[in-house]
């Protein structure tokens, strides 16, 4: 698990570092529409491809950080061991959601690649995005089964939503 | 299976999996799985996922969401937030309950550079709660005071709720946000006048007299600056005409950014701390997208939703009554539901009903009123019993009081909700009549 | 006698022009031609998920049964069929429509293997909508901000001197409102959609003689193995519903649908104006540096760009001609 979680660490910093990047790049982009008028055109298509592949490598963290709220208002009269288990179901579920998505966008990103799939007016070769995605959620679901299987390390619960 | 019966197991999967602590988002997830595997079979499901998680993440409306959180990490841990309560305690210490009051204008400050209920209900507990304990505040009513003020994050703008609700019924995200202005403000009067009445009717949970108030400095007066100057150039720069409310979070994110790392209280290690923070909520929150997306298809298959808006249309109730039950329905479903993920699921279906009737107003105004009653209710079920995302935030920083005690503390402000919708529900005007300034 | 249910998925809003009459029409015609035996499921506004961007891949991978998409939304995997998005390329929908149709038959057809493709239409002519000044020469280009709508329009309001500005379409009428663009490039059909009627005074368009300023190509495909798999009595059905009758139809109804956005500007008394054809020739003059970058990016590929240019060009010319007749 240690292995586990220093990966997903790395992989949120990657992804942080992204955003702040696009923000930034955004910022000068603006600041040259309104002075200059040169600016970086697909800025706002950038934003959502830097942003897709952020979201993907924040998952795994989520998931050490046990960050997917739960509803334990039905359980909360059970025995901790009883909630132990279904927690570790819950994990179970979400390893096995990560395994098909990690398939299914591992296909979905070859066939990007291979028709040559872009952004509409920048042209960013959109298969980078599902490149980055693929090993992160295999992480995720690595994450989910070793919590499945060994229970959770950390009561380090995260703070989420809206 | 008929279409009634799939809508029905679609939803008593979703129900019974979260009943069991299975995480939300993986509820709404493979309940989506099972509606759509009854529907179609393997092969179009399967492929469905090829895409499904590109589309729903790199996605430039939603790329706000991420940006919001951010901000709100940075505006945490470059010290604008602790500036922020010094100087909310400067102008409010002189009253009873002032640091209670205090606590809610630095979440209505805070709120109206942050999109999210969360954050800001974290942000500020951290640097208020502390202070209040130390003050002679009980658990109950420091707690309650900061899982209502949170949801100031969201009923200022900007607001993610309202970014959601804009995509989902393709409202004008400027006029939502300027909707919520004077509702937001006064959610916030709302909360210090429920403050100011508890703490005189229930004795014993603020100190009697509140200790000479520290004094307004140019220090303090310096520290709230970058708030403001950041709340200007979002603002100002979007209804300027110098940007979109899109680019707008972008801007927020990384003038947060410079500011804090002007203050000079950024290190790496504080870095690090903010993209963590930002991976939890952002990812949290996107499965939750990914997972309703999964929903709604399998809700779409069965054609319930396109029917349902004829069926209730045919009923001829009045368009008034419509409403109410539907809010209703919110705060029933919102009891044992997440409100972002309740959302997700209701708006499509709701939306066209509602914009169907006549409440004699042009159909924008009705869409973005009815906006901001939404967000009334997703701000009562954020820390309405028994589910309610903020008491569970906050009471998770403060370790010593039960959260019982929290609940107790939220009611004050819940009661303060209800009145608040309710003078909304019947003067429309109030939200709308900002709207009015913009073409 | 076997019968067959379509999902039929679509971007495209229940209440717009285009889904009520273009998409409904067809499918009532293909339900109504097969004697009740093919039926539709209909998804308009993204119903069944994903962006508009996976509508093809949904269409070839068998997720909906037809869809009706741009091709332009992933550029780089229809690249021949981006002709027709070059400034200046096409006159009318009809006739431009035919063209493209006959063009991907004779030079393209691979671009859309994967799918059994029904029609391939296009637009009316896009016109430049302004709000505070009119756009009667190139010179009154310098200094907009102007949202383009694809690739190659971006890159014709760089080359004319304004900022192109990008952002998803529902975004426009806000940011017109406030002074964030101060124009977009569309065709009269979208106007009351995004209220550019309201927010702009100053309408230029092109005598289409000359070729219009621009048009974006469209495509309604099915599902290969869905196709394949009806009886030959319905195969026939959804042939007799596709081809090049099909996409000039759906091409024409479509600029069928420009007056009644066009009428909703002149109401209001706004401005709507013919550029000159002396000015006319200096925005083409202007373009050809797109033309070229075109053709380069096609020989790059292992095309001959020139004799695609000249293809697409010829088939518009001919069907130009023959329509009008
Ligand atoms: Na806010
Ligand atoms: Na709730």
């Amino acid at each position: 698990m240690f292995v586990l979680e220093k990966l997903a660490k790395l992989c949120a910093i990657l992804a942080g570092v992204l955003l702040t990047a696009i923000t930034l790049l955004t910022c000068g982009s603006l600041i040259g529409r309104n002075t200059t008028g040169d600016s970086i055109v697909g800025a706002f298509e950038l934003t959502a491809v830097a942003a897709g592949a952020a979201i993907a490598l924040f998952m795994p963290l989520c998931q050490a950080r046990r960050g997917n709220i739960i509803v334990d208002f039905f359980t909360a009269g059970l025995r901790p061991a009883v909630n132990d288990r279904l927690d570790r179901l819950g994990a179970l579920l979400l390893a096995l959601i990560f395994g098909l998505l990690t398939w299914r966008t591992a296909l979905g990103g070859l066939n990007s690649y291979n028709t040559g799939s872009e952004t509409q007016i920048m042209g960013f070769p959109e298969w980078v995005v599902y490149a980055v995605m693929t090993p992160a959620f295999v992480l995720a679901g690595l994450i989910a089964l070793h919590q499945a299987v060994f229970g959770f390390r950390t009561e380090e619960a995260g703070e989420a939503a809206i | 299976m008929s279409s009634l019966g799939l809508t029905a197991l679609i939803f008593g999967s979703m129900l019974a999996l979260m009943a069991i602590r299975v995480p939300i988002a993986v509820s709404m997830f493979s309940a989506g799985t099972i509606g759509y595997l009854v529907q179609t079979g393997w092969l179009p499901f399967a492929n469905f996922l090829n895409t499904q998680a590109f589309a729903r993440f790199a996605s430039y409306d939603l790329s706000v969401i991420p940006l919001f959180i951010l901000m709100g990490h940075f505006a945490t841990k470059g010290g604008i937030s602790k500036s922020l309560f010094e100087f909310a305690a400067a102008v409010m210490g002189r009253f009873k309950g002032g640091l209670a009051m205090a606590s809610l204008l630095a979440c209505a400050a805070f709120g109206a550079i942050s999109g999210s209920s969360v954050a800001t209900a974290a942000t500020i507990t951290g640097v208020a709660l502390p202070e209040m304990r130390r003050h002679g505040y009980s658990g109950r009513i420091a707690t309650g005071t900061l899982a209502a003020g949170g949801t100031l994050g969201i009923q200022l703008p900007p607001s993610i709720v309202l970014v959601i609700y804009a995509i989902l019924t393709e409202q004008n995200i400027s006029k939502l946000f300027a909707a919520a202005i004077l509702p937001g403000l006064i959610a916030m009067v709302g909360y210090m006048v429920a403050v100011a009445i508890y703490v005189r009717a229930v004795p014993g949970h603020a100190p009697e007299v509140e200790d000479a108030p520290p004094p307004l400095t140019l220090r303090s007066l310096l520290g709230v600056l970058p708030i403001a100057v950041i709340f200007a150039l979002v603002f100002g720069g979007i209804y300027g005409g110098f940007f979109t409310p899109t680019e707008g979070a972008a801007v927020g994110a990384a003038s947060t950014f410079l500011t804090a790392l002007g203050k000079g209280e950024m290190s790496l290690a504080k870095f690090r701390d903010c993209f963590y923070g930002t991976a939890v909520s952002a990812a949290m929150i996107f499965l939750i997208f990914l997972g309703a997306d999964l929903m709604n298809a399998a809700l779409a298959l069965t054609q319930v939703p396109n029917q349902l808006a004829a069926v209730v249309g045919g009923w001829g109730l009045s368009p008034l009554v419509v409403v109410v039950a539907i809010l209703l329905f919110y705060v029933l479903l919102g009891a044992v539901m997440d409100e972002l993920s309740m959302l997700l699921l209701t708006i499509p279906i709701f939306f066209p009903i509602i914009i169907g009737l006549d409440f004699g107003m042009p159909r924008e105004s009705v869409a973005i009123w009815f906006g901001i009653m939404v967000l009334m209710t997703v701000g009562f079920g954020l820390i309405a019993p028994p589910v309610g995302l903020n008491v569970y935030i906050v009471n998770g920083l403060a370790k010593d009081v039960p959260m019982g005690e929290t609940y107790r503390g939220v009611l004050p402000f819940l009661v303060s909700d209800v009145l608040r919708t309710l003078l909304f529900l019947f003067f429309p005007i109030i939200p709308l009549w900002l709207v009015g300034f913009i073409r | 006698q076997q019968s067959v249910t379509l999902k039929f998925h679509t971007f495209m809003a229940p209440q717009s022009n285009v889904w009520l009459s273009m998409h409904k029409p067809w499918m009532d015609k293909v339900e109504k031609d097969s004697g009740g035996r093919i039926k539709f499921e209909a998804y308009p506004a993204m119903q069944l998920g994903g962006t508009p961007v996976q509508l093809y891949d949904q269409a070839k991978d068998g997720v909906v049964d037809v869809v009706w998409t741009l091709p332009g939304n992933t550029a780089g995997r229809f690249p021949r069929v981006e002709v027709f998005e070059l400034p200046f390329m096409m006159t009318n929908a009809e006739a431009t429509s035919k063209a493209y149709w006959e063009y991907v038959q004779t030079v393209a057809a691979d671009e859309f293997k994967d799918t059994q493709v029904i029609a391939l239409q296009v637009h009316g002519p896009g016109v430049i909508h302004t709000a505070d000044k009119p756009v009667k020469s190139v010179n009154d280009m310098r200094g907009l901000k102007v949202r383009a709508p694809t690739r190659q329009v971006t890159k014709l309001v760089a080359a004319l001197g304004a900022t192109p500005v990008g952002m998803p379409l529902p975004q426009i009428p806000d940011a017109l409102s406030k002074g964030t663009i101060n124009g977009c490039v569309i065709p009269w059909e979208v106007v009351p959609s995004v209220k550019v009627n309201e927010l702009t005074k100053y309408h230029a368009e092109f005598d289409p003689a000359g070729g219009s300023l621009y048009t974006t190509t469209f495509v309604m495909a099915m599902n290969k193995a869905k196709y394949d798999s009806l009886p030959p009595d319905l195969k026939k059905v959804i042939d007799a519903n596709s081809g090049m009758a099909t996409s000039a139809w759906l091409g024409k109804t479509q600029q069928g649908n420009d007056p009644v956005g066009r009428k909703s500007a002149s109401e209001r008394g706004n401005n709507i104006f013919t550029v000159s054809a002396a000015e006319a020739q200096e925005f083409r003059r202007r373009s050809r540096t797109i033309e070229a970058e075109w053709v380069e990016d096609m020989n790059k590929r292992g095309f001959d760009g020139r004799k695609l240019l000249d293809t697409a060009r010829g088939l518009i010319d001919k069907h130009t001609k023959s329509t009008k007749a």
